[in-house]
């Protein structure tokens, strides 16, 4: 580092408001925002906002800050416009919040900047606000982003994990686990071969084109940490429903089943970025599968029952049935994913 | 199948008829759980979950003097990650409150995750200035890749690199746990990957001492569904001995060069397992001029020599289940020794859970009560 | 316990850092190591302990260490 040159680095001055930080939001930043005179105001003013709003927060802090298929900019901006895309809205407007650390190379930041204009014109969204800090040498990883989401509801009714009925088939957009796998593979020295990307894409997209079928969607959620037994997990839990998964339909890629095997991971553990579940009525089953299947999305299973008697929260069961013909509860993970030996 | 039905499949109180077969190993625990394989056992047939989990067996001692290591700037300490979610009880407190590297780490520690011994090397290498500490854990398949870094260690003269051993013997354990008075197993399934390496002379002598049929088993679950018909046809005729159903990896001889390397850096020692106790040959130390890389002799000076006290313990006592922090409840020991199923203990799934573990046999997946936790229990 | 994967090699060198080889045979196995395929994944692994493996070969992967060669099922 100690041979780079000074001026190409962030220093804690590109913070302190003076010109020097008017210089880097102009030279980095002003190109992302949807009126780029906005890029120094205090505020934005929202004039479209009619209709039913959909609201989201959102932080990124994934080292290494580059990854295979994507990056912590593209990161924050689709994973934000996801979570609108999960309530039924439309993404429209993001705030940016940038916390810097000293020493960060100005040609990294400019990538990532970058990167988050694409993202930002892949997803449909405009940044209407943002901010910029800079933290001291060692008080932060580089980068850190921090991301609001506004959107537009654009189902009949919001959508939300009450909306799980007896019955409703549940359906998963594609494979398991290439995001998580893509972070792994480079903090543990696993190459890749032919390399894995990450997963990560907007999902507003496949959202429309399942709102376009008539489905009805009961419920959305992206698989993000935690990993698909995370999420299911969640899900039977809000109306204390048993979920029934077949373990077979579960795509999973070879290189994804290998890695996990090598690091001792169970794969409904990993991360996804461009992947979600969906639950849908099951007269509507068949026609949203036609809509997921291009991507590899797939039926995985049903909601059978309330687990117990009368339902209620916090008591659901998710059980696999195997391809042995047997059954096992299906438990999220308890914290950090950690390769193990034996 | 609700819970109560699982239980009665697998059922192994001390009043079962039924024949006992003990899969020794903790990876091959983890399959029979996630595959369910314990649903569509052969008929007459229940399974007992063995101490096969070496996270789980690492003696006290060696954990705490883990953690000492891991306190000292100078230190940085790595193992793998299963090892660092271990509890290890804060000595006289109140109220019984664990620690574990992790957490350790989050206070400032260095504390790093290895997924092979060898990076213990590049650490050592990288950080010339720092003394760099390998909890190496493991039976007799992890071994020889400690063997390999004593070896290379000494090649380079690393003098800052510093084993702190904890590696052990399964056969030992397997016949402690055959030597028992209230021994109630009929069979066993051997650990493939280890008798790849020891091959199947050792098991051999151990089925013939105590006349029972032992099978080696893989770990895909239908390797060990034919390890499982195997032991049951061998449990109805009667017969004793060791059948290979591991045949594409385990060669009867073993591994002689891994073996070598075993025989050139250790020697076999008695050692308390963590809840089984003393076990005569169950672990192995640093011999020759490889007793050069031991935290025991390497670090015995200042802050470090400190860490290391509670090293002078092991070996030396019969360890028992008191040990865990909440020991009122956990019943881990009874679990390692085939004599109650996790669902019996109190503790579990309430006070003991994966994310704040009482006992070993929680914390790592391989660990019994961990694995019935995730595949077996109804909230 | 022991969590093992078999893979197959796809290069075989010396370690990286390993010290001038020298004569010694003995020598030369403690260095020797391969880049292994497993199903994709790929991974440097020692093979201090089979000094019989060759390109192609299957091999059963421990921490970093081949520890056997897979037979054909």
């Amino acid at each position: 580092m100690s041979q780079e040159n000074p001026e190409a680095l962030i220093r804690l001055g590109h913070g302190g408001g003076g010109t020097l930080m008017r210089d880097l939001i102009n030279a980095e930043f002003r190109r992302l925002y949807a009126d780029p005179a906005l890029a120094l105001h205090d505020a934005t003013v929202l004039t479209d906002t009619s209709g039913v709003l959909a609201f989201t927060v959102d932080s990124s802090v994934v080292q290494p800050l580059q990854f295979p298929g994507g990056d912590i900019g593209s990161l924050a901006v689709i994973g934000t416009a996801n979570d609108l895309a999960m309530a039924g809205a439309r993404p429209r407007h993001l705030s940016l919040a940038v916390i810097l650390e000293e020493g960060l190379p100005l040609a990294l930041l400019r990538r990532i900047v970058t990167s988050i204009a694409e993202a930002c014109h892949r997803c449909g969204v405009c940044v209407e606000t943002g901010d910029t800090k800079v933290v001291e040498r060692g008080k932060g990883d580089g980068l850190f982003l921090s991301t609001s989401g506004l959107g537009v509801i654009a189902t009949p009714r919001p959508i939300h994990p009450a909306g799980i009925e007896e019955g409703d088939q549940i359906l998963i957009s594609g494979d398991l686990g290439r995001h998580g796998l893509a972070i792994l593979a480079s903090r543990h020295g696993l190459e890749l071969h032919p390399p894995v990307l990450s997963d990560l894409k907007p999902l507003w997209p496949a959202v429309q084109a399942l709102l376009e079928q008539g489905i009805r969607l009961h419920c959305l959620r992206d698989l993000t940490r935690g990993g698909l037994a995370m999420v299911l997990q969640e899900l039977a839990d809000v109306g204390g429903w048993r979920f029934a998964i077949e373990e077979e339909a579960v795509p999973i890629s070879e290189a994804v089943q290998s890695s996990c095997r090598i690091l001792g991971l169970d794969p409904w553990h990993l991360a996804c970025e461009g992947r979600f579940v969906a639950i849908v009525p099951a007269g509507d089953g068949d026609r949203a599968l036609d809509v997921l299947a291009a991507d590899g999305g797939r039926r995985i299973g049903v909601v059978t029952a309330p687990a117990q008697p009368g339902g209620g929260s916090g008591a659901g069961t998710v059980i696999v049935h195997t391809p042995l013909k047997t059954t096992r509860r299906q438990h999220p993970p308890s914290g950090e994913l950690l390769p193990r030996i034996c | 199948m609700t819970d109560s039905a699982a239980s009665t499949r697998f059922l192994n109180g001390p009043t079962v008829s039924r024949a006992a077969v003990m899969e020794v190993c903790g990876g091959q625990t983890h399959t029979i759980l996630r595959w369910g394989l314990d649903q569509r056992l052969p008929a007459g047939m229940a399974l007992i979950h063995g101490p096969g989990c070496p996270v789980c067996v690492t003696p006290l001692p060696i954990l705490e003097a883990a953690i000492a290591l891991a306190r000292c700037p100078e230190v940085i300490l790595c193992s793998y990650g299963d090892m660092l979610r271990v509890p290890v009880p804060l000595q006289g407190d109140p109220q019984e409150r664990s620690i574990d590297l992790l957490s350790l780490r989050a206070a400032g520690a260095d504390v790093r995750l290895i997924t092979q011994p060898l990076q213990a090397l590049q650490l050592a290498l990288e950080h010339r200035q720092r003394q760099v500490v390998l909890l190496a854990v493991g039976f007799e398949t992890t071994a020889p890749a400690t063997a390999l870094v004593a070896m290379q260690r000494q090649a380079l003269e690393l003098s800052n690199l510093h084993l702190l051993v904890a590696h052990v013997r399964v056969v030992p354990a397997m016949a402690s746990l055959l030597a028992r008075g209230e021994s109630r197993l009929d069979a066993l399934l051997a650990p493939g990957h280890v008798c790849s390496v020891i091959g199947l002379t050792e098991v051999e002598q151990l089925a013939q001492r105590y006349a029972r049929p032992v099978v080696v088993a893989g770990f895909t679950p239908t390797s060990l569904e034919q390890a499982l018909h195997l032991s049951s046809r061998m449990l109805e005729r009667g017969d004793h001995g060791v059948r290979n159903a591991y045949r594409e990896v385990v060669h009867p001889n073993g591994n002689p060069r891994a073996q070598a390397l075993l025989a050139e850096v250790f020697e076999p020692i008695d050692l308390a397992w963590r809840g089984l106790g003393l076990i005569e040959g169950g672990g192995l130390a640093l011999k020759g001029a490889y007793a050069e890389a031991d935290v025991r002799r390497s670090l015995d000076r200042g802050a470090t020599a400190a860490a290391i006290a509670p090293l002078r313990r092991l070996g030396c006592a019969l360890e028992t289940s008191t040990e865990a922090p909440g020991a009122s409840l956990c019943r881990a020991t009874e679990v390692l020794q085939g004599r109650c199923l996790p669902s019996d203990c109190p503790a579990f799934a309430g006070r003991c859970r994966p994310e704040h573990p009482l006992g070993a046999p929680m914390v790592s997946e391989e660990g019994a009560c961990a694995a019935w936790m995730h595949y077996r229990h109804t909230r | 316990m022991c969590l093992a994967t078999p893979g197959r090699i796809v290069a075989i060198s010396r370690a990286e850092g390993a010290p001038e080889a020298g004569s010694d045979l003995r020598d030369h196995d403690l260095w020797r190591c391969a880049l292994v395929d497993f199903g994709g994944v790929r991974q440097q692994v020692s093979l201090a302990c089979l000094p019989e493996a060759r390109l192609g070969d299957q091999v059963l992967v421990h921490v970093g260490l081949a520890l056997c060669l897979v037979a054909a099922p």
